[in-house]
């Protein structure tokens, strides 16, 4: 969480990245009643842009294989159910960096693009809510 | 941000996820409007998770499995029963669960498919009708490829590359064998089912002799000159068991080409050996089933579209896991499981009629080299320019070698709960 110089720098071009999580809290504060506009604007560029070029449910349904059925752990994977959108956010951009050490998500991340992380946080976090 | 701001946000995005889902803004795949009847045959780790993953994005959707057991023993973790850390009982599940959310499982040996009639024959003299068929019916062994080795002397010399009697046989065999004995584990060449798993059964045996039987050896007769995560095995092995376990690879005569089961003798391109125990893994090609539909083309996979894994000679016939051809992916279970996602997919948007998804498959191999020390090879594929199912480049890889002990144990305690998660995803 401290070098927001590196994260920034390493975002896709053209990619829209949120960072830090803590200014993501603030806008969620702040823009109050236009919130639910901008979500479901997002959820129309998300139907309509994204899905054409990946599947989110999809790539979800692979981390079942290691996480468990719907990210809900049974042993000693850590669950991923319960992860807000931030904190999906920080653990798969760390790990596609190199940022956060891992055993094996360092691999797995690194196979996905920040976009599709983005959309995974999202999808996830809109889960443990 | 306060909680209950957001909540009433969550609510709202709820509502507009609703209204979102009444206009057909809906992600692919996933509306349930997809119906027919389709027929899954093989209850293994791409057949059980495609049954269940058809049920999960189409509940409109017959969804038949026909598994010839009642219950299927994992090959991942049979290693460790051959080792002495687990018995066999603990690496067996149920279709309980699949019955529970809508999969009719039918317990039999389905003997023919007729691709004319859309029909699959079954041991009972029944047939089912589908509007379309998912075979994963995993390997068949070619016996006679080694001079020697087929059905009745594999009794003799287990080749436990199916989980079940042949894993505790080999077991029983190494309990029963005295110390100081040889054990031999002969290795096909690329590709057979699991490319780590002779080196992870040869780390877990050499385990088990090590405190049992501590002047035995392990001998690996490999038809290959290299074989997976094969630095970081060496690096273990001689961290583990030094001096224990002794790799012969193909140029250095590793070639097994005939075996004397009833003298106990094994046959190399130079030699003979007569081990106390000889584990032979024979070559592999896709189980016999598919030959029914002509889907493996007189050759030993079947050749399939990597985005569907509809057959290419058969296109309503989908084929997945160990049977098929899938790119760079090893024939893993959990390469089956990935496929069986992606396939049940593309299966559920053909059926409503839309494009199939974009895919992303993954792969993770663990391999325990002793209770506590893990290591690991991990894949995130993608389709190519031309259409095949390729790595992405940057992503994946093994393990690092010379890492700590507490990296290798890590790994272990997630090798365990891998198993616990895939089985669940499987199964639950």
């Amino acid at each position: 969480m401290t070098s927001h110089r590196t994260w920034s720098q390493n975002r896709d071009s053209g990619g829209q990245t949120l960072w830090p999580p803590v200014r993501n809290a603030e806008i969620l504060r702040t823009a109050d009643g236009w919130f639910p506009v901008i979500l479901f604007a997002g959820l129309l560029l998300w139907q309509g842009a994204e899905a054409d070029e990946f599947d989110i449910p999809l790539i979800a349904d692979m981390c079942a294989a290691c996480h468990g059925p719907d990210g809900k752990s049974p042993g000693t994977m850590p669950s991923i159910a319960l992860l807000d959108r931030d904190a999906m956010r920080i653990f798969l951009l760390g790990f596609r960096s190199g940022e956060i050490e891992g055993t094996v998500m360092d691999r797995i991340a690194k196979g996905l693009s920040e976009d599709e992380i983005e959309a995974l946080a999202e999808y996830f976090g809109s889960k443990s809510e | 941000m306060t909680p209950s701001r957001f909540l009433d946000s969550r609510r709202d995005l709820l509502k507009l996820a609703g209204a979102a889902a009444l206009t057909g803004m809906v992600p692919k795949g996933a509306s349930g409007r997809a119906t027919g009847e389709v027929v899954v045959v093989g209850g293994g780790f791409g057949g059980a998770s495609c049954a269940r993953y058809l049920r999960r994005l189409s509940p409109n959707l017959s969804v038949t499995l026909v598994e010839k057991n009642d219950s299927f023993a994992t090959c991942p973790f049979s290693n460790t029963v051959i080792g002495g850390l687990r018995d066999l009982e603990s690496i067996k599940h149920h279709y309980d669960g699949l019955r529970r959310i809508g999969v009719a499982v039918v317990t039999a040996n389905a003997t023919a498919v007729d691709p004319e009639a859309n029909t699959i024959r079954l041991s009972s003299g029944e047939s089912i009708t589908y509007d379309r068929l998912v075979l994963s019916p995993g390997i068949d062994l070619k016996w006679n490829a080694i001079d020697g080795y087929n059905e009745s002397t594999a009794q003799l010399m287990p080749h436990a590359w199916k989980a079940g009697s042949q894993t505790t046989l080999l077991r029983s065999q190494l309990e029963a064998m005295e110390d100081g004995g040889l054990v031999v584990i002969a290795v096909p060449q690329n590709p057979f089912r699991c490319p780590p798993g002779p080196y992870e059964r040869a780390s877990l045996i050499a385990g088990y002799l090590s405190r049992h039987k501590p002047r035995s050896k392990v001998l690996i007769l490999d038809s290959k000159d290299g074989f997976s995560k094969q630095g970081l095995f060496r690096e273990g092995w001689e961290q583990l068991y030094p001096g224990m376990i002794e790799w012969v690879g193909f140029s250095d005569g590793g070639n097994v080409i005939a075996v004397s089961p009833g003298k106990m003798e094994v046959h190399t391109d130079f030699d003979t050996i007569r081990p106390d125990v000889a584990n032979i893994i024979p070559p592999q090609r896709s189980a016999g089933l598919v030959d029914s539909a002509g889907l493996a083309e007189g050759g030993d996979w079947c050749r399939v579209d990597q985005r569907t894994f509809a057959s290419e000679v058969v296109p309503n016939i989908h084929v997945l896991g160990d049977s098929s051809v899938a790119g760079a992916m090893p024939k893993s279970g959990f390469s089956a499981n990935s496929q069986a996602k992606v396939c049940a997919r593309s299966l559920v948007s053909i059926l409503q009629g839309e494009e199939p998804p974009e895919p992303v498959y993954m792969n993770t191999c663990y391999s325990l080299l002793s209770d506590n020390y893990g290591i690991s090879v991990a894949a995130v594929y993608r389709l190519d320019e031309q259409g095949e199912i390729s790595a992405v480049p940057g992503s994946g890889g093994v393990s690092p070698s010379g890492a700590a002990n507490e990296f290798r144990e890590a790994e272990a305690e997630f090798a365990r709960g891998w198993y616990d998660s895939i089985t669940a995803d499987m199964f639950e």
